[in-house]
């Protein structure tokens, strides 16, 4: 018997499928809630799977990871408050739809293209990983550094409003991200004597307070300011799908491409790649303009690039053992548990166990389509609830969600200052998505940098003296660049 | 309160000081010219130059808006109690939780903040007890988050 029907075999037993159903509903519930995480389901389930086989074991984690990202886009394009800081990326626009009486079609699209985006990572994961593998490996800190300069200036280029105003963002994210011990000596800041601050400042609780609060506390303001909430009007899930799919075929396998590789680097993820993808798309669209305003071609493609990112970062971990982000690093623990070793040797010595858990990656993206069909459906239910009945509910989810983070009253306290904060730039019309990145990718960066200048003895040529780092350092001016320039041009033309 | 590009600049000059002088407190790494002060001093300078910038372009437009105003909203004193009441019950939820309990806490949290937005009591009072329950058994039983207990209601974990 081949290896691969073994594989299948291992995988179509009844518990198997069981299992595989079960952790997809437990990753549904999890992601949807604002505040909890896919790692959150991840690290709930450690403890299951002990009782299980290898593949069952694996089929949770990976299943349930694979639905909570998903899902985290349900309370984005419903209430703008996205679950993951990946689906902020397209959060504005998914938003946009839903108040247009479009929310089927827009989390439609989500799920539809997410799990494109799943399927072409896993193909990649099962037929170019050692070569992927070996790319990631020759990123250094100086290609690091540009990828994060990059991911910083998207978040601002695709920001609606100024680019002035995307740059505040950026920096209150960044100076909230030097906040404690974790920085190259080692030296508290800005702790003021807390112990809590000392670990710096979680980014669940303050991206529930930005998007989360922020918006509660503007529902409070006046029902009649805000645009209400408009039910679905029978734009349907899947209904407008194939036509997103022929209309946009290179923008949906330029995401998945992209989202793939950058996910393939270790530490890198769907964060970024989110937020590159949906650049990209805007950057080489027809209707740049429509962006932001619930057009869903950037949807389409960073909703591709959020779940191929995922599947991309089951590369590193498989082929070499390096976990790409908190996932992983969990379940090559989980690995080890049940006696598998990741790296080069297990396709060696367990090549069923490991094209197991590739058809496991299959089944849980297909499986996606109808789970994620009742999910939104179920959903739906909460535009007919009155938003002074809802609002004061999601509150109190955002107030647990930021204290199940650490299971400290601390969150709510960071959660708080973050609402207002999120309320008063909301107020003064600058965007929140760039602050998000910026307090997740800020201490990256700071380590990238100080190690890339420590490695070049102060010298800023050495940031574009191998290829790669040369390539992405030029690419970034670029898109530092174009904007001016496109700018200057449409002014000498109007002259 | 909506602030012009000019009040925003100054507020961002102000705050880049602020920061290059909070970064003399920190030190470098030994025998580097890099540490903690790196980060703090990049977006100090980062902070200047962006402020710098739009308070000439606040100067340049001209617009004839005031540095600040207030919003619309903030002039009804019923929208501002709304906000500043929510922002009291988030705190009251961080002093009282310990001692109280979720359940009460999140109950009276819920009621307040429905019946100040108008909500009828006799469908306040069965919705907050509800979502309360709803929120206690999902968290508190399933995710096994350890949401603080109150002894009379000890039996809900």
């Amino acid at each position: 018997m081949s290896v691969f029907a073994e594989a299948l075999g291992l995988v179509f037993q009844p518990f198997v499928l069981l299992v595989i159903l079960g952790s997809a509903a437990f990753g549904m519930f999890v992601g949807a809630i604002p505040g909890l995480t896919a790692t959150m389901a991840t690290a709930l389930l450690v403890p299951i799977t002990f009782f299980m086989d290898p593949v069952p074991a694996i089929a949770a984690i990976v299943t349930a990871t694979a639905m909570a990202i998903f899902a985290g886009d349900i309370p984005g394009a419903l209430l703008r408050m996205p679950g993951t800081p990946a689906s902020a990326a397209y959060v504005e626009d998914a938003y946009a739809m839903t108040r247009a009486g479009r929310s089927e079609e827009a989390l439609g699209a989500a799920l539809v293209f997410s799990a494109i985006g799943g399927i072409f990572g896993t193909i990649v994961l099962m037929t170019l990983s050692p070569v992927l593998a070996e790319v990631a490996l020759k990123f250094s800190s100086f290609e690091y550094f540009w990828l994060v300069v990059l991911g910083l200036s998207c978040a601002i280029f695709v920001s609606p409003g100024s680019v002035a105003r995307g740059l505040i963002a950026l920096l209150i994210g960044l100076f909230a991200a030097t906040v404690g011990i974790e920085n190259p000596a080692g030296q508290p800041r800005y702790t003021f004597g807390s112990v809590e601050l000392l670990a710096g400042v979680q980014f669940i609780p303050a991206m529930i307070g930005l998007f989360a609060v922020s918006e509660v506390l503007r529902s409070l303001v006046d029902a009649t300011r805000r645009p209400a909430i408009v039910p679905d009007r029978g734009s349907g899930i899947f209904r407008r799908q194939w036509a997103n799919l022929r209309a946009y075929p290179w923008q949906t396998l330029r995401g998945s491409a992209l989202g793939t590789a950058i996910g393939a680097l270790p530490g890198a993820g769907a964060d970024i790649a989110a937020w590159i993808s949906y650049a990209v798309s805007k950057r080489f669209s027809r209707e740049p303009r429509k962006f932001g305003t619930g057009h869903v071609e950037g949807l389409v493609e960073a909703g591709a690039s959020n779940n191929g990112a995922v599947s991309g970062a089951w590369i590193p971990a498989l082929v070499f053992g390096i976990p790409g982000d908190s996932i992983t690093a969990i379940v090559i623990g989980v690995l080890y548990i049940k006696g598998i070793n990741p790296g080069p040797t297990v396709f060696i010595n367990d090549p069923q166990l490991i094209y197991a858990v590739f058809v496991v990656f299959l089944l849980a993206n297909v499986i996606m389509l109808p789970l994620g069909w009742v999910a939104i459906k179920a959903a739906g239910t909460i535009l007919a609830i009155p938003r002074n009945v809802l609002m004061p509910i999601i509150l109190m989810f955002c107030i647990v969600g930021a204290f199940a983070i650490n299971n400290s009253v601390f969150g709510v306290g960071v959660m708080l200052v973050f609402g207002v904060l999120g309320f008063l730039m909301d107020e003064n019309d600058i965007p929140i998505a760039p602050a998000i990145l910026g307090l997740v990718l800020g201490p990256m960066l700071e380590r990238n940098f100080i190690t890339s200048m420590i490695k070049a003895d102060g010298s800023f040529l050495a940031f574009f003296e191998r290829p790669i780092a040369a390539g992405l350092g030029l690419f970034t001016f670029a898109v530092w660049c174009i904007p001016a320039v496109a700018w200057a041009i449409r002014r000498r033309r109007d002259a | 309160m909506k602030l012009n590009d000019s009040a925003l600049g100054l507020i961002l000059i102000v705050a880049a000081i602020a920061i290059r002088w909070s970064a003399t407190g920190f030190s470098r790494l030994p025998n580097q010219a890099y540490g903690s002060e790196t980060m703090p001093i990049a977006l100090s300078a980062l902070a200047l130059g962006l402020g710098a910038y739009m308070v000439g372009q606040g100067v340049v437009a001209r617009d004839g808006l005031p540095r600040a105003r207030m919003a619309e909203w903030a002039r009804a004193p019923s929208a501002v109690a709304r906000v500043a009441l929510a922002l009291a019950l988030v705190a009251g939820y961080v002093l009282l939780a310990g001692r109280l309990g979720f359940v009460p806490v999140s109950v009276a949290i819920l009621l307040v903040l429905m019946l100040a937005t108008r909500v009828r009591w006799w469908v306040a009072i069965p919705v907050a007890a509800f979502a309360t329950l709803v929120i206690q058994q999902a968290f508190g039983r399933l995710l096994l988050v350890p949401l603080p207990r109150s002894d009379a209601l000890g039996f809900l974990w």
